[in-house]
């Protein structure tokens, strides 16, 4: 019976206010969908730094003279390094092959030889090139170690700038999204605060006040959530996936995989759902004092 | 039933609405509250209801001591004092019918027990035949009566009015008089805070007259009183 009550109480109210209820859920659906559009700008920066941190590597030039042991030396401890992801031992003639692919034209006239051997170094972090850089440093038949020195240095900070500005974005959205849509529930609630004040005076107790405003605070998040994320995967359907095939070096940007797009949903329907009951709750707290 | 001992309410700005008010109301009594606009009276109703709390002092309701009634356990301490106002507080987009049920519902009785008790309740204030009206389509009175329906449709023991005939014109009032007389007899005790001296004159019941927050009279089958 209770449930019933609660229920139809909800459903009649949201038709009794219906402006109210439409501006709820359109104030929700906004605010949830600039959040969602920050979250995919961030997916996409953070696809666009990894895509270049995974480019950053460090390379060991070793000396002509070096022997085949120190070269082996070298290679094994490198690889027992816990920030090197990877070691691959560069020959000579590979790396004579590899320039004249790329560069045909300033290849002729040069020999094998004339390249130096090298170990090409993959990082787990590219923030740690530097440090390995220097350990490697002077180590036994290494004639040089190279890894893009100041222009990674910069690449990372640019990152992490960028990370933390889209994390900073998103926070700061999610505040004001929780504020507009606790604002929009707190208006609605004053608008029927006579209606509070009675069932306070004949005994009804706060929960049972509370939770048809609450459920319908629930509800028009959710459609308001369920708005934006249909706008959000639309928009990824119609517009951004697409962009790849005229542009295909987007492609790694915005090819956005399925895990990732429901992570955003469910980050709006959660932020939208949390947000509606906790908003008409506290909202709610004022009136029901007396 | 009501009990106050040395009850002291002060209101923000030093302002003193009740001043060391003491007495007592025994179960089934009709009881006028009188006295000139801001002595007090309604303060005392808002302490009944716990509406507000004293300053000082304490305020019994059925027995119990408000001032140490848990916050939580005050909605079932309402459940047992009906209210009726001035203005009917009635709420304007629902029906007579579902303005009493109403006040069922939202104490969770079950839908048999209200659609049992709420066209009972209205054939008994007289508005049997229209419960399906908004309260703009009926005239004060009959708000009125609505409102005293909601208030005792739950069998409260007590029933608090806050000058329930201040919006009303006499014949009318005597009407709602009648009605809370009814009430009254069914065991019901009645508090009622009032300015309209035919009505306390023609009622002759218990008169407690306030003045500066104090009780400056109490007199058992009284009229308003002389000078005011």
């Amino acid at each position: 019976m209770r449930l019933k009550y609660f229920f139809s109480e909800t459903v009649q109210n949201l038709r009794r206010n219906l402006l109210m209820t439409i501006a709820a859920v359109s104030t929700v659906a906004i605010s949830l969908l600039l959040l969602g559009g920050v979250q995919v700008l961030g997916i996409m920066v953070n696809r666009m730094t990894t895509d270049w941190e995974a480019k950053v590597e460090v390379n060991v030039f070793l000396l002509q003279d070096a022997t085949e042991n120190e070269t082996q030396a070298l290679q094994t401890e490198v690889s027992k390094m816990t920030e090197v992801e990877d070691v691959t031992y560069v020959s000579s003639r590979e790396a004579f092959l590899e320039f004249s692919a790329d560069y045909p034209e300033l290849a002729t006239g040069l020999t094998d030889s004339d390249l130096p051997a090298s170990l090409r170094i993959k990082l787990a972090d590219a923030n740690e090139a530097e440090e390995v850089a220097d350990r490697i440093e002077g180590a036994p038949g290494v004639d040089e170690v190279r890894f893009g020195g100041d222009i990674i240095k910069r690449l990372l900070q640019v990152n992490a700038l960028l990370r933390t500005v889209t994390l900073a974005m998103s926070v700061i959205l999610m505040i004001a999204a929780a504020g507009l849509i606790a604002n929009t529930i707190r208006l609605a609630i004053y608008a029927r605060r006579d209606e509070i004040g009675i069932m306070k005076l004949v005994g009804a107790t706060n929960w049972f006040i509370r939770i048809p405003f609450m459920l319908e605070g629930l509800f028009a998040a959710l459609v308001g959530a369920a708005v934006a994320v249909v706008v959000v995967l639309g928009g990824n359907w119609l517009l951004l996936s697409r962009l790849p095939e005229a542009f295909p070096f987007l492609a790694p940007v915005l090819d956005f995989s399925s895990g990732e797009l429901l992570t955003v949903a469910g980050l709006l329907v959660g932020v939208g759902g949390l947000v509606g009951l906790a908003g008409s709750s506290l909202a709610l707290r004022r009136f029901l004092e007396v | 039933m009501i009990k106050l001992i040395d009850v002291v309410k002060d209101y923000k700005g030093d302002i003193r609405a009740l001043d060391n008010v003491s007495l007592e109301v025994t179960k089934g009594e009709f009881v006028f509250i009188v006295g000139p606009s801001g002595s007090g009276k309604s303060t005392f109703l808002k302490l009944v209801t716990k509406e507000e709390d004293p300053t000082s002092g304490d305020v019994f309701v059925a027995g119990k001591n408000l001032g140490s009634l848990p916050r939580w356990r005050v909605p079932y301490l309402r459940r047992n004092v009906g209210c009726v106002f001035q203005d009917f507080k009635l709420l304007p987009n629902k029906t007579v019918f579902e303005n009493v049920a109403f006040g069922l519902e939202v104490i969770g009785r079950p839908r048999s027990v209200v659609q049992r008790q709420v066209p009972q309740i209205l054939e008994l204030v007289g508005l049997g035949e229209k419960l399906d009206r908004f309260p703009d389509e009926l005239s004060g009175g009959e708000q009125q009566r609505v409102s005293v329906a909601r208030a005792f449709v739950n069998r409260p023991l007590i029933l608090v009015a806050d000058e329930p005939t201040g919006n009303l014109d006499p014949a009318t009032s005597v009407g709602i008089m009648r009605l809370l007389d009814r009430i009254n007899k069914t065991g019901t005790t009645v508090v009622m805070a009032t300015h309209d001296h035919a009505i306390v004159d023609s009622m002759r019941r218990r008169v407690l007259q306030l003045e500066h927050g104090k009780v400056v009279r109490d007199q058992s089958r009284g009229i308003y009183g002389v000078g005011t």
